[in-house]
């Protein structure tokens, strides 16, 4: 999935988001992964699940930091990969509110999603039928 | 008109669709057994009488050595039952399996949420955890005798005992625990960063502690409170020889499944403490430094360190997981603590930073 300017996005299924003074810890539930995100990504995730305009967004955060802009297509691409947004079908556009323009301009870290992998290697193989048997879970069988 | 397709039976395996009247049906006949059979053991653990059912009398020691008890505990207590059973024991048949269905732990979790089971499928050892909330009655249900997972010597019972506390807003939390004067820090990090060592050191220091490696949580007025589950402590070779342990702890003992000798605290001339007022969050890590320092860290990265390995190490209750490690990080200060090569200087600094806090 790619994100699209015009399209509103909620939290993927079975993700659960933390906001820690602006910093958000994201856990997916179902696969393991689990992510740090940088203050300036964790404001522009912020917004898409709050429907904002993404083409507004990015203009907001480039105006405070002009380097942001070459940043966010690979952040945006990371958090669709990971499924941490989807599309929301029924949302409609909102526009941008006044703490969300703050903390933008606030937001001068690079866009940044550090993903941790060492839970989701054991727990996303299905443990019976994709297992070898001889050496048990989380060993995978040869493809 | 469309005919909905018939529910699998048991005899084709375990799916989403039947998984639930199974459990009722697992933990009916556990029940059945219970009634026939007396108690192997009572244990006394915080807020809960365990009776434990169980012809092994091997995993009743287990249990009984392992857990930490504490009998003058006074304050509401609840009753639990647990039958520890295998094929052909107490009547029962072989465990049933996992059907052609794939399994998807989330998935299993949910189809579960609502109801008062809750259920864990062992698929290596093809054997069932089944708990009633509602009734406090617990099943391991194992192939053979002492086919239990590698880890549960170091931990029996602790899955039924992750179900029984969060449906009572405590948690069972992977950290390790040091503290004076009842006030305590919980260590909180992925294996290998030091957690089971500091613990180790300390106490051999003159810190108290309630464990090192999975601990009881409990929301309190102020500040949580720690308790003490297992009486269990855990060191490698290396660990050991760093802290001068290993002639005496390493002689007679095997090592467990992850190359860990475990041991109990009286084997190093002091006892757990029945409970520590947290304080504080420390992350350690090995720093390559002489002396140990501790520095503030941001919350998120406290969360980073703690919730990953207590949500997924554990069956079920990923989301009421969630919710409370966040509330528990906002709540304390969060510290890094770089741990130096100099025996005994963490113990020393731990402890001054426990006497700083307020």
């Amino acid at each position: 999935m790619v994100l699209n300017l015009s399209g509103r996005y909620k939290l993927g299924t079975d993700v659960s988001c933390e906001n820690f003074d602006g910093e958000y810890v994201v856990l997916n539930l179902a696969t393991g992964h689990y992510f740090s995100v940088s203050r300036s990504g964790s404001t522009l995730l912020d917004g898409l699940v709050r429907g904002f305009d993404f083409a507004e967004m990015i203009e907001t955060l480039a105006a405070a930091r002009p380097a942001m802009r070459d940043e966010i297509g690979a952040f945006a691409a990371q958090i669709a990969g990971y499924a941490i947004v989807i599309p929301d079908l029924e949302a409609s556009a909102q526009p941008l509110a006044a703490d969300w323009i703050r903390a933008a301009h606030e937001a001068s870290d690079p866009m940044l999603l550090e993903v941790f992998d060492d839970i989701a290697d054991l727990i996303t193989a299905d443990p019976i039928h994709d297992t070898d048997e001889a050496a048990g879970w989380p060993i995978k069988k040869e493809a | 008109m469309t005919l909905a397709a018939p529910a699998p039976t048991i005899d084709d395996g375990i799916t989403l669709r039947n998984l639930l009247p199974f459990a009722a049906s697992a933990i009916e006949q556990a029940e059945k057994v219970m009634r026939r059979i007396a108690p192997a053991a009572r244990l006394s653990l915080h807020g809960v009488d365990v009776s434990l059912y169980s012809q092994d009398p091997g995993y009743v020691a287990l249990a009984s050595e392992r857990l930490w008890q504490n009998g003058n505990e006074t304050g509401r207590r609840e009753a639990c039952r647990i039958l520890v059973t295998s094929t052909g024991v107490d009547g029962l048949m072989t465990p049933p399996q996992w059907g052609p269905e794939e399994f998807h732990s989330r998935r299993f979790e949910k189809a579960l949420e609502g109801s008062p089971f809750r259920a864990e499928f062992d698929h290596d050892r093809k054997s069932w955890h089944i708990f009633d909330l509602s009734r406090n009655i617990g099943l391991l249900w194992m192939q053979s005798a002492q086919a239990f997972a590698p880890w549960e010597p170091g931990s029996p019972l602790r899955v039924f005992l992750h179900w029984f506390y969060s449906a009572r807003g405590m948690r069972l939390t992977h950290a390790g625990t040091l503290g004076r004067n009842g006030k305590g820090a919980l260590l909180i990090g992925r294996g290998g960063s030091g957690k089971s060592g500091t613990v180790v050191d300390g106490m051999m220091h003159g810190l108290q502690s309630v464990g090192d490696d999975y601990v009881l949580l409990e929301p309190t007025d102020g500040f949580p409170t720690a308790r003490p589950v297992f009486r269990t402590l855990k060191q490698n070779a290396d660990g050991l020889r760093r802290l001068g342990l290993l002639e005496t702890i390493g002689v007679g003992r095997k090592e467990n499944w992850q190359g860990k000798y475990e041991f109990f605290s009286e084997d190093l001339g002091v006892r757990m403490t029945p409970s520590l007022s947290i304080r504080a969050l420390l992350v350690p890590h090995v720093a390559g430094t002489q002396h140990t320092g501790v520095t503030s860290i941001s919350q998120a990265k406290a969360m980073l360190a703690l919730a990953p390995s207590g949500l997924f190490q554990m069956p079920g209750e990923r989301d009421s997981g969630v919710a409370r490690f966040a509330a528990l990080v906002r709540s304390l200060p969060c510290f890094g603590l770089a741990l130096g090569s100099q025996s005994g200087d963490a113990s020393r600094v731990i402890g001054d930073f426990l006497d700083a806090l307020p």
